[in-house]
């Protein structure tokens, strides 16, 4: 946080700081004016100055907060558009496709069809802004370690894609993407406040994708102790406001992709259906909206982590004993929530050109 | 003697209470006050029944969802007080809030406050394009029933121009942006909202000293209580939820999680109404929960693309599954 010694002052307010050992912005602010008069042995008038004073040097330095800007100027500055995912009918299921700012999260059960949107995703975001991309590269964090066949993958899509698209014929598209292996929480945290921030201020990237963002908390945080969980609490609350201003600084969007996790209480919720107490708000209703496909599995990391992203996609598969082919095997596309569109629901399926959306 | 303490002096209790609640401590404090200055600084007191007028004076702002405003008192968000609006995420809550910032603008021959909006956005959920969608339907809907070539209808451009927006990062700056506010009302005296999404955001994390976090609340929710007075706006605040685990005492019953505001009971106390937003049997449900002059009761309401409007239960299913959910169903043309 800021210190004291670039804010100019009047000399018997910086004197009474000092002699108070105030030594950061935080130490005022998180006082009441009349605990500071007393602390600082000031009058009310020269606290009230003070306070003034820290509060326009915490604004000066952030253009987002103030000064306030208006809706039509958002509007008409193009900073918030929609990162095409490549298919027309996806776009329009996804209410135009990402968002690009905020945290979109992309959840569903292991071979649902996540990776391959992400890595389509990573191409989409390098075609020019008429075309529904934002003409910058991508970073793909992976915690799985497969980073080799990611890039077998991305080489084949690479291939088709440029077939589908002559303007990008001559642009080497796999070197605009960036991959990071972060095998645990500890290396995780280094790439994301470090190693992160400086490849993104040094190159053009507008993408930043984490798959996936659950697999390390589960093993960090491998238990039912309360303290413990609360520590996972603070750590993802932590995480989400990094993300949000990773986001917001460098004007891209940030993809977490999520895993599922079994609802144990699913047995219980015809029960809490039939409890008639309107001054109840069950936890287990409200996670019920959540389940994925037919099963009884909802996003993983809890109503924490919900509340910490802006929008949500939910991918499944309909029948994972029926090993189908093509059109066999029935997948669904789901805007679960978004600020910007209602929620929606598709088909689609997955070729060797990466998604597409289902014609009926 | 200039560091006497107010309290200390013969006067009026009443007095006495106002100097102190103005943050007068001193007779150092009054020294430096001039008679104007002190004047103004609210130490006269109006009665109940001038209190009663003023507020008939203020126009609420409808949510477009006639439902709740009749829970809310007949019009909509009450001018004045702050209203907390809590629930889960998908609730629909960013979507209540642009809905607000578009409404406050209705002018007054509409039966509408006429007012400006600032949204203070902590989760970066503020989108300019559905607030502009929002901003479409709401006008097309008002000019419907007004004569054409009517001044005072509302004009798109104008709507948007007048929601203020700015992005929040941390809870500091959620401070020093209130204490930076009171000018910037000062300079536009139409603003009628003022809402923040969401008030938990910044405080549900990097808070060890849970003492610290209740103080800092408390101090903000005086700020917003004192905007709310002096500038005769709405405050709207929203709340996330946090599960609270019920534990059973009977062998037999289960365990049971229910969902909580977030941020503790003693903020429970600073908003003037409460209303918590939750899903039962697959329709949206709002429920005012805590208010000083109206009943507990439960509305349905429903989002589309308008915006927030009322619950209709003979909704075309057509393409519907559980939850609202809309399959989007490509065709050939």
């Amino acid at each position: 946080m800021e210190e004291f010694k670039n804010i100019e002052l009047r000399p018997r307010i910086a004197e009474a700081l000092k002699d108070a050992k105030f030594e950061t912005v935080s130490d005022v602010m998180h006082r009441s004016e009349k605990e500071l008069s007393k602390k600082l042995k000031l009058s009310s008038k020269d606290v009230k100055e003070l306070v003034q004073c820290i509060a326009l040097e915490i604004i000066k330095t952030r253009p987002l907060l103030f000064p306030l800007t208006n809706a039509l100027k958002m509007l008409n500055s193009g900073e918030q558009r929609m990162l095409t995912t490549g298919d027309a009918i996806i776009d329009k299921i996804l209410g135009g496709g990402i968002m690009s700012c905020g945290i979109t999260e992309i959840v569903g059960e292991s071979s649902a069809g996540k990776t391959q949107m992400c890595l389509q995703l990573c191409l989409t975001v390098q075609m020019p802004i008429e075309l529904g991309g934002l003409e910058g590269g991508a970073v793909y964090i992976s915690t799985e370690g497969n980073v080799q066949m990611l890039i077998k993958r991305t080489q084949q899509m690479i291939r088709l894609f440029k077939h589908r698209h002559d303007i990008l014929k001559d642009v080497n598209l796999s070197d605009e993407i960036k991959y990071i292996t972060v095998p645990d929480l500890d290396t995780q945290y280094q790439v994301l406040h470090l190693q992160l921030p400086i490849l993104l201020s040094r190159n053009k990237i507008r993408l930043v994708i984490i798959d996936s963002i659950a697999a390390n908390f589960r093993v960090a945080y491998n238990s039912s102790d309360v303290s413990i969980l609360r520590q996972r609490s603070k750590e993802l609350c932590k995480l989400g406001t990094k993300f949000k201003e990773i986001s917001d600084q460098f004007r891209l969007p940030v993809i977490c992709v999520n895993q599922v996790s079994d609802l144990f209480s699913k047995n219980d919720i015809r029960e809490f259906i039939g409890n008639k107490d309107d001054n109840f708000w069950e936890y287990d209703y409200y996670q019920r909206q959540l389940l994925v496909g037919k099963g009884s599995k909802i996003p993983a990391l809890g109503l924490l982590w919900s509340n910490m992203i802006n929008s949500r996609i939910m991918l499944s598969r309909a029948d994972r004993t029926l090993i189908g082919i093509g059109d066999k095997c029935q997948r669904t596309i789901t805007l679960m929530m978004a600020p910007y569109a209602p929620r929606q629901w598709g088909e689609f399926y997955i070729d060797i050109e990466g998604i597409h959306g289902k014609v009926n | 003697m200039s560091t006497r303490p107010v309290s200390s002096l013969s006067l009026r209790p009443s007095t006495r209470t106002k100097l102190i609640k103005a943050g007068f401590q001193t007779i150092k404090d009054l020294q430096e006050t001039t008679l104007i200055e002190l004047s103004k600084d609210k130490v006269t007191s109006i009665s109940a029944s001038e209190a009663l007028q003023q507020e008939r004076k203020l126009c609420p702002i409808s949510t477009s969802c006639e439902a709740m405003d009749q829970m809310l008192g007949g019009r909509g968000v009450p001018i004045g007080k702050i209203t907390e609006f809590c629930g889960a995420p998908g609730m629909g809550k960013t979507q209540l809030g642009m809905q607000l910032c578009v409404n406050v603008q209705i002018p007054h021959n509409l039966s509408g406050p006429g007012g400006e909006a600032i949204f203070i956005d902590t989760e970066g959920s503020f989108i300019a394009h559905r607030a502009a969608e929002i901003a479409k339907a709401t006008i097309t809907k008002l000019n419907e029933n007004t004569v054409a070539g009517d001044d005072s209808l509302m004009n798109f451009e104008n709507v948007m121009s007048r929601i203020y927006v700015s992005k929040v990062h941390n809870c500091d700056e959620l401070i020093a942006l209130m204490k930076i506010l009171d000018e910037f009302l000062q300079e536009h005296p139409n603003v009628k909202l003022l809402v923040i999404d969401s008030i938990a955001f910044h405080f549900r994390q990097q808070f060890d000293d849970m003492a610290l976090r209740t103080r800092l609340l408390n101090g903000l929710a005086q700020d917003l209580n004192k905007f709310a007075q002096t500038y005769e706006l709405a405050v709207v605040l929203f709340n996330q939820m946090t599960t609270k685990f019920k534990l059973s005492r009977d062998y037999n019953v289960k365990d049971q999680a229910a969902l909580v505001p977030a941020l503790g009971e003693s903020w429970g106390h600073q908003c003037t109404n409460r209303i918590v937003l939750y899903w039962r049997n697959e329709v949206r449900c709002a429920q005012l929960v805590k208010s000083p002059n109206l009943q507990e009761t439960t509305v349905h309401y429903q989002i589309n693309s308008d915006g927030f409007r009322d619950y209709l239960s003979n909704l075309n299913n057509n393409g519907k599954r559980r939850w609202e959910e809309e399959k989007i169903i490509q065709d050939n043309t």
